[in-house]
C-alpha cells in the first residue's frame, strides 16, 4: 500500500477530483495548505499599503492506494493538475505499513 | 399478583413504544408517559408497603413532577422519610428504584428527610428548582404537605431576590454553553436560547417571585397580553412535539436538533419539499420561530424582573433626548404610542440613538414598538429621516444588539417588508451556522469590524450607503428558488428606490448583490495566471470602488457564515485576484469601453472572413494583435499560418515607399528576436519599428518596418537570400557573430561619438503589468544594437512576449515585455541588478 500526497493549485482541485473519481478512486483527504517551493511568495503594493504573501495557497490531496495502481493514480493527477507553468505542484509517494478501518477493525486492502 | 406480572413484562420502554404507535404526540404524550411511569412506580411501591403506611412519601420532581415526561428524560424522584422510617425507606428504595434502573431508565434519585431537603436547598440550586414542580406520587401525603409549607416559607423577601438573581445567572451561563441565540442551525431545543428551559425559568421565577401559578396567571397579572400568551403556548406545544420526535429519532436523551435528524423529523411531521424550499427548511423555520418567540418573551420578562428586584431608591426624572425619546436611568424610553404610530421615524431614531450612544432600550419600549409595528402602513418607509437613521444604525452596528432588537420586534420587517420572508429562514447546508436573517445582521456587524483593518479601502469608497445596504441585503433573494443572487439583484432595486437612492446608486447596489460571490468563486476556481481572464473580471467589475466594495462584502459575508468558512488561505487567494483586477482597473486603457467595442468589432469582422475556422482561431488571437491589423490582414496571416508546418519560417517583404515592411511568421522560441535582428543587420537593414505578437498557440507574427543603411532600393536587396539565411539563423545554423563582425569591420558612423554614451539607460519594472516584467532600454542607435540587446536577453533565458522598438532622433527606446524561463516575472533583486548591468553593457559595447 502506498500513500500518495499531491500538492496542487487550488483551481485545479475539481479537475483532479473528477479525474480520480473516473479512475475509480473514491476516498481522499483534501486540505487547504500553504507553502512554496521554487516558486516563491510575492509582494503586492496597492495604494501605498504593502501586502506580503510569503506562502502561496495550495491544495493537498492524500490518497491511500494499493501499490499496483500507484503509477496510474500519479499519472491521473499529473494530467489533471498540469498547466505547464511554475507552481503546478508536486506529487509524493510514501510507503504505508497498514490501514485499519475504525468501525470494523478490518485491515490492509480491505480497509482502504 | 398475576396482574403485576403482566405489567412487569410490559416495561416502561415498551409502554412508550405503544404510546408512539397510538400516534400520541406533544403534551398528550408527555402526560400519558408520566401517568404510565406513575403507575409502574406505584405498583412497585405498594408491593412492599400498604397504602396506609405512614412516614414515607414518594415525590416526583422536575419535568416528571410537571407531568411533562419526555421519552428519554430523567425520572427525578425524591423519597421522603422520617428518622423512624429509615429502615422502611431502604426497602422502598430497592423496590422502586431497582426496577426502574433495570428497565434502562435514567433515574435521578434522592432519599432525604424533610430537614435534609431544607438544608440542601441552600447549597444546591438545581435541587431547589426541581422542588418547585414537586408532586406526590404515593405514600404519606402529610410529609409532602409539610415539605411544601417549609419550602414556601423559605422564600422571604431576601431569598426571593437571591433566587431571581441566581436564576438569571444560570440562564446566562446556559445560553453561553448551549447557544447564545436562536438562529443556530443545530439548536438545542431544551437548553439553548428560546428553548424549553427558558420557558421553565419564566414560570419558576414567576411562581417564586410573584406567586403566579402558571402562564395563564401571568396574563391575568398583566405580565403579558392575550396574544403573547397564545403565541408562547403555541411555541411551547410545538417544541413539545419536536422534542418528542427528536427523542424518538435519536433513541436517547438528546435535545440538540442535529442535521442528521432534521430531515427525518421534518418528514414525520409532514413537511414536504416545494420548488422554493425543502421540507426540512420549512420545518426548521418553524422551530426557529418558536425558539424566537420564547426567547423574546423570556428577555422581556427578565428585564422586568431586574426592575422589580432592584427598585429605584428615589424617583428619577426622565431626560428628553429628542422629540418623543427620553432617557430614564440609562435606558432609552418611548412612551407615547400615538406619537409612534403617527411618526414611525421616531422609532428608527430611537434605535439609531441606541446604536450610536450604546444605550439600551427599556423593555417596555420594546413591547410598545412591537405592538405598533403591525399597523404602520407603507408610506413612512419613504421617509428621508427614516432612511437617514437606518443607515446610522447599519454604520454603528459593531455588535448585533440593535439590529437583533429591530428584527425581534418586527420593526425591521415593517420597514423592509421583503425581509419578512427571510425571518428564521434556514439554508440546509453545512456551511451556514445561522439562519438567513441572522446571517445578514452578522454580515453588517462583520463589515463594521473590518473598518480598521481595511481603512484605506473604506476610505476609497465614496458612498458607503450602497456598501452597507448591499451587505445587509446580499442574501435577500434566498428561499425564492433559482439563483438567489439574481433574484436579490431585482428585489433590492425597489428597496433602494424607497430609501431614496439615485439611479446610479441603485445600479451599483443591484450589481453588488448580483455579484456578491463573484470574487470568491473566481479566486478559488480560476487560474489567476491567465491575463485574459483577469481582464474579463476587470471589465465585468468596471470600477475600482465597486471592486473594493465587492472585496469587503466577500469577507464580511464569509466571516458571518460560520467559524470555519474564512481563513487566511482563502484570503490569500482573494487578495491575489483583488490586486490583479485592481491593477488592470487602474490602467484605464485596458478597460476603456471604446477599446472593448473595437475588439468586439474586429472579432466580428475576422470571423466573417474566416468562416468555419473562426471558432478555432479567434480564441488564440490576443487583443493587441486584433487591434493592430485590418481584418483582411489577419485573415491573410491565418492562411499563411497553415504553411508554417512545412516552411518553419515565413518572410514576406513589401515596399512601402519610404520604408519597407516585412511580415515574419514562425513558431516562438527563446532568442528568436535576436536571430531576426542579427540577420537583418547582416543585410544592412535597420529596424525602425517592430510589432511582435505571439498568438496563444505559440505562433509568432512579427511586422518589422525597416530601411536600408546603404541606400539600396527595394529591388536591389536579395530577399530570397535573406529569407534563406533567416531560416538558417532561426534553426541555429548561422554564425551571426562572426558574419556581423566581418560585415561591420570597416563601419564608422558619422555620429558615433563616445561622449554621447551616457544616454544609455536600462529600466526594469514590475509594477506596470501584473503578468510581465517590462524592460526599457534607452541607447544610442547603432545597426547591431537590437541584436546585441535581444541576444543578451536570450542568454539569460528570458522570453520576449511583446516588444516596441521606437527611434527618436538618434536615441533608441526599446521596450520589452518579458518573462523568465519558468514563465515568471523577474523579481529577484540581485538578478535585476545583474540584468541591468548586462544590458547596459550590451548597449554600449555593441561592436559596430
Amino acid at each position: 500500500m502506498k500513500k500518495i500526497e499531491a500538492i496542487i493549485k487550488p483551481f485545479k482541485l475539481d479537475d483532479v477530483k473528477d479525474a480520480l473519481y473516473e479512475a475509480g478512486i473514491k476516498g481522499m483527504t483534501i486540505s487547504e495548505v500553504k507553502g512554496h517551493g521554487r516558486q516563491k511568495g510575492h509582494k503586492e503594493i496597492y495604494r501605498g499599503a504593502e501586502y506580503v504573501v510569503d506562502f502561496i495557497p495550495k491544495i493537498k490531496i492524500e490518497i491511500i492506494v494499493d501499490a499496483e495502481i500507484v503509477e496510474q493514480v500519479v499519472e491521473t493527477i499529473r494530467n489533471a493538475a498540469n498547466t505547464g507553468k511554475i507552481g503546478d505542484g508536486k506529487i509524493f509517494v510514501l510507503p504505508v505499513d497498514d490501514v485499519i478501518r475504525v468501525r470494523t477493525g478490518e485491515r490492509g486492502k480491505e480497509a482502504i | 399478583m398475576a396482574e403485576k406480572r403482566v405489567f412487569d413484562i410490559l416495561t416502561p420502554r415498551q409502554a412508550l413504544a405503544s404510546l408512539w404507535e397510538r400516534g400520541l404526540s406533544g403534551a398528550d404524550l408527555l402526560r400519558e408517559h408520566s401517568a404510565l411511569i406513575d403507575e409502574f412506580i406505584r405498583e412497585n411501591f405498594f408491593s412492599v408497603l400498604s397504602s396506609s403506611s405512614k412516614g414515607i412519601c414518594l415525590v416526583a420532581l422536575g419535568g416528571y413532577g410537571r407531568k411533562e415526561l419526555f421519552p428519554y428524560s430523567d425520572i427525578d424522584l425524591l423519597l421522603l422519610y422520617e428518622n423512624e422510617t429509615k429502615d422502611i425507606a431502604e426497602k422502598v428504595t430497592e423496590a422502586v428504584f431497582y426496577p426502574l434502573w433495570d428497565a434502562g431508565l435514567e433515574v435521578g434519585h434522592g432519599v432525604r428527610t424533610i430537614d435534609a431537603c431544607m438544608e440542601d436547598i441552600d447549597t444546591d440550586f438545581f435541587f431547589m428548582v426541581s422542588l418547585i414542580d414537586a408532586r406526590p406520587i404515593c405514600g404519606d401525603i402529610s410529609l409532602f404537605t409539610n415539605l411544601s409549607e417549609k419550602f414556601r416559607a423559605y422564600f422571604g423577601p431576601g431569598t426571593r431576590k437571591k433566587f431571581a438573581q441566581d436564576m438569571m445567572l444560570h440562564r446566562e451561563e446556559r445560553h453561553k454553553r448551549y447557544g447564545d441565540h436562536t438562529y443556530l442551525l443545530e439548536p438545542n431545543i431544551k437548553e439553548g436560547r428560546g428553548g424549553l428551559r427558558d420557558l421553565h425559568a419564566i414560570v419558576w421565577t414567576g411562581k417564586i417571585l410573584f406567586g403566579l401559578k402558571d402562564l395563564e396567571e401571568f396574563s391575568q397579572a398583566g405580565l403579558m397580553n392575550k396574544q403573547e400568551l397564545t403565541e408562547i403556548l403555541k411555541a411551547r406545544d410545538h417544541l413539545f412535539v419536536v422534542r418528542n420526535r427528536l427523542h424518538h429519532a435519536s433513541g436517547r436523551k438528546n435535545d440538540r436538533l442535529f442535521f442528521e435528524y432534521q430531515e427525518g423529523i421534518a418528514k414525520a411531521l409532514r413537511f414536504y419539499d416545494t420548488s422554493d424550499m425543502l421540507g426540512v427548511e420549512q420545518f426548521m423555520r418553524n422551530v426557529h420561530r418558536s425558539l424566537q418567540t420564547i426567547s423574546v418573551a423570556s428577555d422581556l420578562f427578565f428585564e422586568h424582573v431586574v426592575d422589580v428586584i432592584n427598585p429605584p431608591s428615589s424617583p428619577a426624572s426622565a431626560k428628553t433626548l429628542s422629540h418623543g425619546i427620553e432617557l430614564l436611568r440609562g435606558k432609552i424610553v418611548l412612551t407615547d404610542k400615538d406619537l409612534l404610530q403617527a411618526k414611525p421615524y421616531i422609532i428608527m431614531k430611537a434605535f439609531a440613538t441606541s446604536a450610536k450612544e450604546r444605550l439600551p432600550l427599556h423593555y417596555r419600549s420594546k413591547k410598545l414598538i412591537a405592538s405598533v409595528c403591525s399597523n404602520l402602513g407603507p408610506r413612512w418607509r419613504l421617509s428621508k429621516k427614516c432612511s437617514k437613521h437606518f443607515f446610522e444604525i447599519l454604520r454603528h452596528s459593531g455588535d448585533s444588539t440593535v439590529l437583533d432588537q429591530m428584527l425581534a420586534s418586527g420593526f425591521l420587517s415593517a420597514f423592509i417588508p421583503e425581509f419578512e420572508h427571510l425571518r428564521a429562514l434556514v439554508i440546509h447546508d453545512v456551511y451556514h451556522v445561522n439562519t438567513v436573517d441572522k446571517h445578514l445582521i452578522e454580515s453588517v456587524v462583520q463589515l463594521n469590524r473590518l473598518r480598521s483593518r481595511y481603512s484605506s479601502m473604506f476610505h476609497n469608497i465614496e458612498n458607503d450607503k450602497v456598501l452597507f445596504l448591499a451587505t445587509f441585503l446580499h442574501d435577500i433573494g434566498k428561499g425564492r428558488g433559482g439563483s438567489h443572487a439574481e433574484k436579490g439583484a431585482e428585489i433590492v432595486k425597489n428597496i433602494g428606490k424607497r430609501l431614496g437612492f439615485s439611479e446610479s446608486e441603485i445600479d451599483c447596489l443591484s450589481f453588488l448583490v448580483a455579484n456578491h460571490l463573484y470574487l470568491i468563486d473566481n479566486a478559488t476556481r480560476r487560474d489567476l495566471e491567465d491575463e485574459s481572464l483577469i481582464l474579463k473580471f476587470a471589465r465585468h467589475i468596471k470600477r475600482i470602488d465597486r471592486l473594493n466594495m465587492l472585496y469587503l462584502i466577500t469577507i464580511a459575508d464569509s466571516l458571518a457564515t460560520g467559524p470555519n468558512v474564512w481563513n487566511d488561505w482563502k484570503e490569500a487567494l482573494l487578495l491575489e485576484v483583488y490586486h490583479k483586477i485592481a491593477h488592470l482597473l487602474e490602467q484605464h486603457e485596458l478597460v476603456d469601453p471604446d477599446r472593448i467595442a473595437a475588439v468586439n468589432w474586429m472579432k466580428q469582422k475576422v470571423s466573417e472572413l474566416l468562416g468555419n475556422e473562426a471558432q478555432e482561431i479567434l480564441p488564440i488571437l490576443p487583443e493587441d494583435y486584433l487591434l493592430s491589423f485590418t481584418p483582411q490582414a489577419i485573415s491573410m496571416h491565418m492562411s499563411f499560418k497553415k504553411g508554417l508546418a512545412k516552411d518553419r519560417v515565413l518572410c514576406i517583404p513589401e515596399d512601402r515607399g519610404s520604408f519597407w515592411s516585412i511580415l515574419l511568421m514562425t513558431t516562438d522560441r527563446t532568442g528568436l528576436l535576436s536571430k531576426i535582428c542579427g540577420t537583418f543587420a547582416l543585410y544592412g537593414l535597420s529596424i525602425l519599428q517592430a510589432q511582435i505578437f505571439t498568438l496563444k498557440d505559440g505562433t509568432v507574427v512579427d511586422v518589422l518596418d525597416v530601411r536600408s543603411l546603404s541606400d539600396n532600393s527595394f529591388k536591389e536587396v536579395n530577399w530570397e537570400a535573406l529569407c534563406r539565411d533567416l531560416k538558417m539563423a532561426v534553426q541555429d545554423r548561422l554564425g551571426l557573430n562572426h558574419r556581423l563582425a566581418a560585415k561591420f569591420a570597416h563601419y564608422s558612423p558619422k555620429d558615433h561619438k563616445v561622449s554621447i554614451r551616457p544616454k544609455t539607460k536600462v529600466v526594469i519594472d514590475n509594477k506596470q503589468s501584473d503578468f510581465y516584467t517590462i524592460i526599457e532600454v534607452y541607447a544610442q542607435d547603432s545597426p547591431c544594437l537590437l541584436y546585441s540587446i535581444t541576444k543578451t536577453l536570450a542568454e539569460f533565458d528570458i522570453n520576449i512576449h511583446k516588444a516596441k522598438i521606437g527611434t527618436s532622433a538618434d536615441l533608441i527606446v526599446d521596450v520589452f515585455y518579458v518573462l523568465d524561463e519558468l514563465g515568471q516575472r523577474i523579481e529577484e533583486e540581485e538578478f535585476i541588478k545583474e540584468l541591468e548591468k548586462a544590458l547596459e553593457y550590451a548597449a554600449v559595447s555593441c561592436l559596430f
